[in-house]
């Protein structure tokens, strides 16, 4: 019966999702509390043990309908007459699915396995001897589907590529799969950077003891201290203000971008975001709760972005400071994400000077590499002037960099 | 010591308090119990996650200690704090007392060493105020203790709750370890408005729900709201699951549709009509938007 749990855990780890060693006993141990008969309650110990992100749940179902299940469904009415139908279905299973996971190579995995089998057998040693055990046992005996479906190849795993992520280009196209991996990547790191920002406020909030104000208050209660002021020291919160060229090759980036922006904007009283190719939208609202892919998926289909457009960075920033100076303020950090090249339209600089003068800071990210700026009809070096900060923004390290340069600011 | 016999007696149990819920729920439930872990239940907002809690509570007639997080939660709000005021209240009033046991005492770091020695009497029981967390610990009898909207926490403070979760037991440095007598059945939720830490969802057995089937939440409002047409319960949550599928902007929960039913109710409606609707639909819907929306387009 361990055997088969691990078996389904590693199938389970094969599928991509992540299940520890702990989480294994528990689930181990909660079999020992339910029966397994009822299917219902048997497959929800093992959920509830095992699964701990609801986008997993889909993965569990499938699977657990293709090692269980039928099996289950047969031991529960043994003479019924379905039974023959219903034998049948295991090998169609075995044969509809030429697993996914066959074609994956790698060996980690499954010495990992192993170990665990063997821990799993001394808490099976253990479990012996109480009542259920034997009829777990039993019923699982019978269950011979997905033996197949047993990882003997596991997936090379999520982790190795992990450690390198921080490095890919971002500023090309990517494989599917690997843009939600580096999505999953930004969230973390966005986590990390809004965790080190919490700490200051938290700091912030335990300040040391104000004497003189303590002080000024106890003369009410007969010069006893009876309430203790803290200092707080005073953290301004910004306002981040988002300009984003979406055009072409530079959306690659931008939209790595705009996660790290979604990510973090509960640290800012307020985060506006503006999109453009030669006119700007803005987009502030289309952030809302929903997931971010869904969120990229409806930007990319909205006829309004212009996004095959000729970007036009002079025509943007003119539109921009002519309907949107006004909110800008000495609490604004404004950050434009772009590649700066204008396609020989005037680039207007003057506009970014006016909004300079108006906001606390003045970022620009350029997701190309830094030695083919002022190339062709790239004129960085027009607008660098006006910009507080320019930085090059092509991989996740430096995203990071510019996670921390916006929240110090 | 096990509350639960079994999967289908806390379904049971449930049902005696109101909570309509099928195996899907009283598993997870009944194993926490028996596994001695918390529960982290994740759903959208009003799926009844806290009610999993109260329900808890009442059908073991156990207390129920709440802790709601909320952004900047630290320690001294969730675990404990010393009642500063009290001890300088009463110090005030025990000066005497004080001056009396300090006359022996002829040089000031003899005074010192005196009072010193009563120092347990300012860092006793006496003086803490017991939040929550230890509330929760602190109790004789078994508790349910609930902490709401987790995700609402700092990290931090994730961090500090995983430490008491897992053995439930404090250090308070004027007192020294506190421990549980009864480890208290732990249920966490969460609106996923940020993603917990991996090491938290390990220690948690955890439970997704979404919004029941229909036929499960025509038994919910046939419950709640008694007097209710089973035909216009039925309808009822027809329209509300059609809604649901809608991309609206907050969608209705449970707790909704029953409001909405035992209106419809007391308004003696016979069914739904345009005219209903409209009168009623700021009950279910809360989002001005999105009333509108289902006004101008209507539900097919």
């Amino acid at each position: 019966m361990t055997e088969r749990m691990v078996t389904f855990v590693r199938t389970l780890r094969d599928a991509g999702v992540r299940v520890s060693m702990a989480e294994t006993m528990d689930a181990a141990e909660a079999l020992r509390h339910t029966p397994v008969s009822e299917r219902p309650v048997f497959k929800m110990s093992l959920q509830a043990a095992l699964i701990k992100e609801h986008t997993d749940i889909p993965t569990f179902d499938a699977l657990f309908e293709r090692f269980f299940m039928v099996q289950l469904k047969d031991a529960e009415q043994p003479a019924g007459p379905e039974t023959e139908a219903q034998e049948g279905e295991p090998e169609n299973a075995q044969k509809a699915d030429p697993d996914a996971e066959q074609d994956q190579t790698g060996e980690t995995g499954y010495e990992e396995g192993e170990q665990q089998a063997q821990q799993e057998e001394g808490e099976g040693e253990e479990a012996a001897g109480e009542e259920e055990e034997g009829e777990i046992e039993e019923m699982l005996s019978r269950i011979q589907v997905g033996e197949d479906t047993a990882p003997t190849a596991p997936e090379p795993g999520r982790q190795p590529h992990r450690a390198k992520e921080e490095n890919i280009d971002l500023y090309q196209e990517l494989p599917p799969g690997q843009v939600e991996d580096l999505y999953e990547a930004v969230e973390e790191l966005a986590a990390s950077l809004v965790t080190r920002r919490s700490i200051r406020y938290h700091r912030a909030r335990r300040g040391q003891v104000d004497i003189k104000r303590t002080l000024q208050k106890s003369f009410r209660t007969g010069n006893m201290p009876f309430h203790i002021i803290l200092k707080r020291r005073k953290i301004n919160k910004h306002e981040l203000v988002v300009l984003c060229d979406i055009s072409g090759s530079v959306w690659e980036v931008a939209r790595f971008f705009l996660k790290l922006v979604q990510e973090m904007q509960i640290q800012f009283s307020r985060a506006r975001s503006f999109l453009f190719v030669d006119r700007i939208n803005e987009v502030t609202d289309t952030f809302d709760g929903r997931p971010f892919e869904e969120i990229i998926e409806q930007l990319k289909d909205d006829p309004s972005l212009n996004f095959f457009g000729l970007s036009d960075f002079g025509r943007a920033f003119y539109q921009f400071y002519a309907e949107h100076l006004k909110s800008l303020s000495r609490t604004t950090v404004l950050v434009i994400l772009g590649d700066a090249r204008t396609n020989w339209f005037d680039p207007m600089e003057w506009t970014l000077d006016e909004m300079k003068l108006r906001t606390h800071q003045v970022i620009w990210l350029n997701p190309e590499p830094m030695q083919y700026w002022d190339t062709d009809d790239s004129v960085m070096s027009k607008y660098a002037p006006h910009c507080h900060h320019v930085l090059e923004c092509r991989n996740l390290d430096q995203l990071k960099r510019v996670g921390e340069l916006i929240l110090q600011t | 010591m096990t509350a639960f016999s079994s999967v289908q007696h806390v379904i049971e149990l449930f049902d005696r308090q109101g909570y309509i819920c099928g195996p899907e729920v009283a598993t997870p439930v009944y194993l926490m119990d028996r596994l001695e872990k918390p529960l982290l239940v994740e759903g959208p907002p009003g799926v009844g996650k806290t009610e999993i809690a109260k329900t808890l509570s009442k059908s073991l007639s156990r207390r129920l200690i709440r802790l709601q997080c909320y952004e900047g939660l630290d320690e001294s709000k969730a675990l404990y704090e010393w009642e500063y005021t009290k001890q300088l209240l009463y110090t005030q009033m025990l000066k005497d007392r004080i001056g009396g046991l300090l006359e022996g005492a002829r040089t000031l770091s003899e005074a010192v060493e005196l009072l010193d020695r009563q120092d347990s009497a300012f860092f006793s029981q006496h003086f803490l105020l017991p939040r929550p967390l230890l509330e929760a610990i602190l109790s004789p009898e078994p508790v349910v203790l609930l902490i709401d909207e987790v995700d609402r926490s700092d990290d931090e403070f994730e961090s500090f709750l995983l430490e008491v979760l897992s053995d439930f037991q404090v250090s308070i440095p004027e007192l020294g370890t506190l421990r549980s007598a009864q480890r208290p059945l732990v249920v966490l939720t969460s609106n996923a408005n940020r993603n917990l830490s991996e090491a938290l969802r390990r220690r948690c057995l955890y439970l997704y729900i979404d919004y029941p089937s229909a036929e499960q939440e025509v038994r919910i409002v046939l419950r709640k709201s008694p007097d209710i047409d089973t035909e216009l319960a039925n309808q009822v949550v027809r329209f509300v699951q059609k809604i649901r599928t809608l991309n609206v902007r907050k969608p209705p929960s449970i707790s909704e549709t029953i409001d909405w039913a035992l209106a419809l109710v007391v308004l003696n409606a016979p069914h739904l009509s345009r005219e209903v609707l409209s009168s009623t639909l700021n009950v279910l819907m809360k989002d001005k938007e999105d009333i509108e929306r289902i006004m101008r387009e209507g539900v097919r």
